[in-house]
């Protein structure tokens, strides 16, 4: 029997990943953060961690991201992992929960990482039919995560943008949209990291993961590790910029998986993204004003319509400066107290 | 074409480092050569499984040694797939 949760609901503003080392330290100080994600396979048994996540869940939104899944696999999903995924979203009853365009099981083995698929219409048909499996057993709509790549097919016959768009009309599922895996992806593959984000269809994503990787030089190679152990770094920052001006505002989560620092390092480049955000639209506001501001104005209607302030009285004493106060009116008062007078 | 299930297969018997490796026709990296980036998914799966294994079988580790039991464990997932 699960307990019942308030429903909170996730904002579209930063929360962080939830890591082991920082669980006791957020009971005690309730830091504020917009909301947490955990990895579900993390909370599938029993233990002192889902104890405090279901004190965690009374104060904060939380999302489950799933990371054994195996949307991708030919074999199908397994069933008694896809049971144990439910019995999680059951327990804590999260607002988003989300999985990834991969596969991790082939030939009876599970290789703890997530693989790319061949994006064509095999494939598609494979995992729109993996999605539709889960969101049936969970009862609600799962975001699919685009995915870190160091190889690709050379028969594919789309890119993952257009796979994932056409798995969104397929499934009705949402996305989940990686930045910092964008950007992984589009350095190893050489491929346009912004071209990838304008393809795929801004309404249906969810939510936004960014994270740091490493650099390594193999030879002549300079590959992109997604190793999730470093600060978000200025070429994911631009990335986030350019995603959030074309999209607005999204839940956004900083990820943290090796080399895991304090809690106020995860907090400080949440607060960033808050920063970022709210700067895009600030502008944005700004700009608009600009262009309102520019415009020729047709000729008022009335006295105080054109004249544009905070407080409706303020119009009329901008109006009055103006000059805009009918003469006739005035005139006509005048004459008024003349009369008696 | 292959199908998925047998390109998986075969995707997963070379990230486990098991003879026949995939074709490195069948795969891009860019401008990179494909096998060579094909060797983050062999280390990566091997240092992931290794570390779960050492999670379970902490007494081990100590007994043996932790370069021997990586060791081991590598052997042991290489043949395990």
């Amino acid at each position: 029997m699960s307990r019942a949760f308030p429903p909170l609901a996730i904002p579209a503003s930063a929360g962080i990943g939830l890591r082991s080392p920082h669980i006791s330290e957020m009971l005690t100080r309730r830091p504020s953060a917009g909301w947490l994600e955990i990895h579900a396979e993390n909370y599938m048994g029993d233990g002192a961690g889902v104890e405090a996540l279901e004190r965690l869940r009374e104060i904060y939104p939380l999302s489950v991201h799933g990371v054994g899944l195996s949307l991708g696999s030919a074999r199908g999903l397994d069933r008694d992992h896809l049971a144990r995924l439910r019995g999680v979203c059951e327990r804590f009853q999260p607002d988003l929960v989300s999985e990834h365009l991969a596969w991790s099981v082939a030939d009876g083995a599970y290789l703890n990482d997530l693989l790319p698929l061949r994006y064509d219409e095999g494939a598609l048909a494979i995992v729109a039919r993996n999605v539709d499996t889960v969101q049936e057993t969970l009862k609600r709509q799962v975001l699919i995560e685009n995915l870190s790549a160091y190889v690709a097919f050379a028969d594919s016959s789309m890119n993952e943008a257009e796979f994932l768009a056409e798995l969104v009309l397929q499934t009705g599922c949402g996305l989940l949209l990686d930045v910092n895996n964008v950007q992984v992806s589009a350095h190893n593959l050489q491929y346009d990291a912004k071209a990838f984000i304008d393809a795929l269809p801004a309404g249906a994503i969810g939510e936004i993961h960014l994270a740091g990787h490493a650099t390594n030089q193999v030879g002549a190679d300079t590959v992109l590790i997604d190793d999730h152990g470093s600060r978000v770094p200025p070429v994911v920052w631009a990335l986030y910029q350019h995603a959030i001006g074309r999209l607005g505002p999204r839940p956004t989560l900083i990820e943290w998986d090796t080399d895991v620092p304090v809690l106020d390092v995860l907090l400080g480049e949440a607060m960033w993204a808050d920063m970022l955000t709210a700067s895009i639209m600030f502008n944005r506001k700004q700009a608009a004003r600009q262009a309102e501001a520019a415009k020729p104005r047709p000729m008022p209607l009335t006295p105080f319509e054109s004249v544009r302030t905070g407080m409706p009285v303020l119009a009329a004493f901008a109006a009055a400066k103006a000059g805009l106060v009918t003469p006739a009116a005035l005139t006509q008062m005048e004459g008024g107290y003349d009369v008696a007078a | 074409m292959l199908p998925l299930e047998y390109l998986q297969t075969t995707m997963a018997r070379s990230v486990l480092a098991i003879e026949p490796t995939v074709s490195a026709k069948m795969l891009t990296a860019g401008k990179a050569d494909p096998l060579a980036r094909l060797r983050i998914y062999q280390n990566n799966t091997r240092s992931s499984l290794t570390a779960v294994l050492m999670a379970v079988f902490p007494v081990t580790v100590r007994l043996v040694d932790e370069r021997f039991f990586r060791y081991v464990a590598s052997e042991f997932i290489r043949r395990a797939g």
